[in-house]
């Protein structure tokens, strides 16, 4: 078959598959008779109420001389590792302010950073396209520098995004700007698996970010500038589960649901939408309607609750609002309270009991907000 | 280049040892390249040889076959075999398997490929191989030497060969201005220039995707050089879909989505016309409007034009036709700049081997950058001037 007979076939083809897709749009939009919030007003519910004294800033962390791109908290004790344009990584001790290390990095152009689940270990990646993982227990070298560790090299783009897969220090799977998300073995450095890539259906486009399924660590969802979340599992390589369709600009972060049946996301069209797993469903579309200028303020990252019932989420104008994700409403702005921050917020992430929120800005600073007053845990 | 220029040693060991395997691959690449041409003058030969038998057919009923025909272009079985197996290599992307034992074990066979008549015929008409790259022949000459276990590349050929940029694509250099003698005649307040710290960060795009999110990350930077190679104007590429594209239009349609990108609205841009002196002589035998984009270029040039040796020195000859190209490209870029953003551009033209040349334009974007900062004091001065003025002419 000749080259141009070839290239027909596949025009024909994709235009099948699209109109498929329509079909299959058209097919769910009639399915979903309703969306979370207006079955849950349906029902009665009320959104949940704050406070002036329900979540404060209780520290900031100051530290860094460049911005803030990336944070994540350890699963045990409370500590905070973050990522910054100055070239540093920071460990912090949240309670007490205190740093505990401060790494300086091989390349300075680092967009994220991640705790290993026994917080002995740190990854970060960025436009250097390697993963560099550091032991914050080896001894520091002549200049007290930390050493790498070891270097995971093997992507043909920028790292985005990186997390390590739970209960094991030895696993974690990175996004990158190579259309393509891995996941390592750390010890030996090597691919396990490679999701995405050239000749296997993965994103079409610089993967921003993943999550990895806290109740069941063999799924995780990625998010693209292709507009797409996709579900993978990590013993299916060749194909993603499923690809989620609705948003309308580059989705910035991905966060599973603590159930591990949903997932969030949130992107630059200014929207954070909630899908199902198993069912494919867009359940909820998150997006606030007071546009100043015209200009969409992009969602850059997203946290859940530990009940779920809240949905933080960051933007580039400096916003953070609560959500409250039953009834698709915002219960509070963290960006129009006292002592809030200054620049767009880049990153933000619950700690591992839920009873903090930390997020971290292009002002260079941490702030860390404490659910004051009567604690429900919620 | 400007590690060479600014650093004491400019590239550490393991470097030199990666420029190396970069330099071998890639000398592998351009013997594919021509092997592939060869493959294809081969059949153009065998065709137009069959024509004519074909015309003559009353003589040569019995031969039909190809095969018994032999061309110039045509490799003995060893080698072509070899040939075939290096080609289906490299289209498999699995040239970077094969190294660096290749190099002992092929070299020999290399070696008399180079020899080959067949191959010395193909690089003859090198110039219609679009895929060639026009460096190639710089490491083609030398390229039983450059495929040597113990090869050490020159300052030279690092700064010739393609791919050297981090194949990770980032690379960042950390310098401040030596005083050079011809700074004397530069005011006391510009001393403090030699305390001033600048960092070049070398972003060679294919490295990062295709998509420009990446470059929110450069949000800060106080400029932003774009380079293009002058000499690309008639040279090919595969992009993406496969398709073989004019490499310049692929730099003008990256330079729009750069300039253009949210991230560097109030950015300053220099732009450098970089390969001046492969771009001269090209000109000369290659026409301008070979890419659509200069398809308007229609130069006058004076009949006694001088050699292009002196025009560069002498004030009384008339600009070199590609004196004349390199201007008409710059407005090209400039009024493309400015119908995007309503800025101006700021260009310059180098030649990428010349370290003074280099130098001129880094020390170009150095002046770009104080301007900047000086700005805002100019036009409170220059406010202050004109209060002194209206107030002298009040009655």
């Amino acid at each position: 078959m000749s080259v141009s007979e070839l290239k027909e076939r596949h025009v024909a083809a994709a235009e099948t598959v699209n109109s498929l897709r329509e079909l299959l749009k058209q097919k769910r939009l009639l399915l979903l008779d309703t969306d979370i919030a207006r079955y849950a007003t349906a029902q009665g519910r009320s959104p949940v109420s704050f406070g002036p004294t329900d979540l404060v800033c209780c520290r900031t962390l100051q530290g860094h001389t460049g911005k803030v791109y990336s944070l994540d908290w350890t699963p045990e004790r409370n500590r905070i590792v973050s990522a910054s344009q100055d070239g540093r990584l920071i460990v912090w001790n949240a309670l007490t302010s205190q740093k505990t290390h401060a790494i300086k990095l091989p390349c300075a152009w680092v967009m994220t950073c991640a705790f290993s689940p026994t917080g002995q270990s740190v990854a970060c990646g960025g436009l250097d396209s390697v993963c560099s993982i550091f032991n914050l227990n080896s001894p520091t070298e002549k200049d007290g520098n930390l050493p790498v560790s070891r270097m995971l090299s093997g992507h043909k783009g920028y790292v985005s995004s990186c997390q390590y897969v739970p209960d094991e220090d030895t696993h974690l799977i990175t996004s990158s700007g190579d259309h393509t998300c891995v996941l390592w073995d750390i010890t030996t450095g090597i691919r396990t698996s490679v999701f995405g890539g050239e000749f296997q259906s993965g994103h079409t486009a610089d993967v921003l970010s993943v999550s990895i399924n806290g109740s069941n660590s063999r799924m995780f969802v990625s998010g693209s500038c292709d507009s797409t979340a996709r579900l993978w599992d990590t013993r299916v390589a060749s194909r993603a589960v499923r690809t989620f369709h609705g948003h309308e600009g580059d989705v910035n972060s991905v966060k599973f649901f603590p159930d591990g049946n949903r997932f969030g996301t949130g992107s630059d069209d200014g929207t954070c939408r909630l899908f199902d797993v198993r069912t494919g469903h867009q359940l909820q579309v998150y997006e606030h309607h007071q546009h100043v200028d015209n200009e969409i303020p992009h969602v850059t990252s997203i946290a859940f609750s530990i009940s779920g019932r809240l949905l933080f989420a960051g933007y580039s104008n400096g916003d953070c609002y609560v959500w409250d994700t039953l009834l698709a409403e915002v219960v509070l702005n963290l960006g129009s309270l006292q002592n809030s921050h200054e620049g767009r917020i880049s990153c933000l992430g619950l700690s591992a009991d839920g009873s903090a929120l930390c997020t971290g800005s292009s002002d260079t600073n941490l702030k860390i907000w404490a659910f004051g007053g009567h604690r429900k845990v919620i | 280049m400007a590690k060479i220029l600014y650093k004491p040693v400019p590239f550490t060991e393991d470097e030199r040892e990666n420029i190396k395997l970069t330099i071998q691959s890639n000398v592998y690449g351009y013997l594919g390249i021509l092997l592939e041409g060869r493959d294809r003058f081969e059949e153009e030969s065998l065709a137009a040889v069959t024509k004519e038998q074909s015309t003559d057919e009353t003589e040569h009923i019995g031969s039909k076959s190809n095969t018994n025909c032999q061309t110039i272009y045509s490799i003995g079985p060893r080698l072509k075999a070899f040939s075939d197996w290096l080609l289906k290599t490299m289209v498999s992307g699995n040239l970077e398997a094969i190294f660096p034992a290749a190099t002992r074990e092929y070299a020999p066979l290399v070696e008399e490929l180079l020899k080959d008549e067949a191959i010395r015929a193909t690089y003859k008409r090198r110039n219609e191989l679009e895929m060639l790259p026009s460096v190639s022949s710089y490491f083609l000459e030398r390229a039983v030497d450059i495929l040597r276990t113990d090869y050490e590349p020159s300052d030279l050929d690092i700064l010739y060969a393609e791919g050297v940029t981090s194949s990770n694509g980032l690379a960042c250099l950390d310098f401040s201005y030596p005083q050079s003698a011809s700074d004397d005649k530069y005011d006391t307040e510009d001393q403090h220039d030699t305390l001033l710290r600048y960092q070049l960060i070398s972003v060679h795009a294919r490295g990062l995707g295709e998509n420009c999110k990446w470059l929110e990350m450069f949000e800060d930077v106080g400029m932003v050089i774009f380079c293009v190679a002058m000499n690309d104007y008639d040279q090919f590429t595969v992009d993406g879909n496969g398709l073989s594209t004019n490499k310049m239009l692929l730099s003008r349609k990256f330079f729009e989505s750069i300039v253009t990108h949210p991230t560097f609205e109030q950015m300053d841009f220099l732009l450098i016309l970089n390969k001046f002196d492969l771009f001269e002589e090209k000109i000369e035998r290659a026409p301008l409007t070979q890419c659509e984009w200069f398809n308007d270029f229609h130069p006058v040039v004076s009949r006694h034009r001088s050699n292009s040796n002196s025009s560069s020195n002498s004030i009384n000859t008339s600009p070199s036709l590609g004196q004349l190209g390199a201007h008409y490209m710059a407005v090209k870029f400039k009024r493309l700049y400015s119908s995007l953003t309503g800025r101006s551009l700021y260009t310059s033209v180098v030649k990428g081997l010349e370290p003074d040349s280099v130098d001129a334009a880094l020390k170009y974007a150095r002046e770009i950058l104080k301007w900047d900062e000086e700005k805002p004091n100019f036009s409170l001065t220059e406010y202050s001037m004109y209060s002194t003025e209206a107030s002298s002419y009040s009655p």
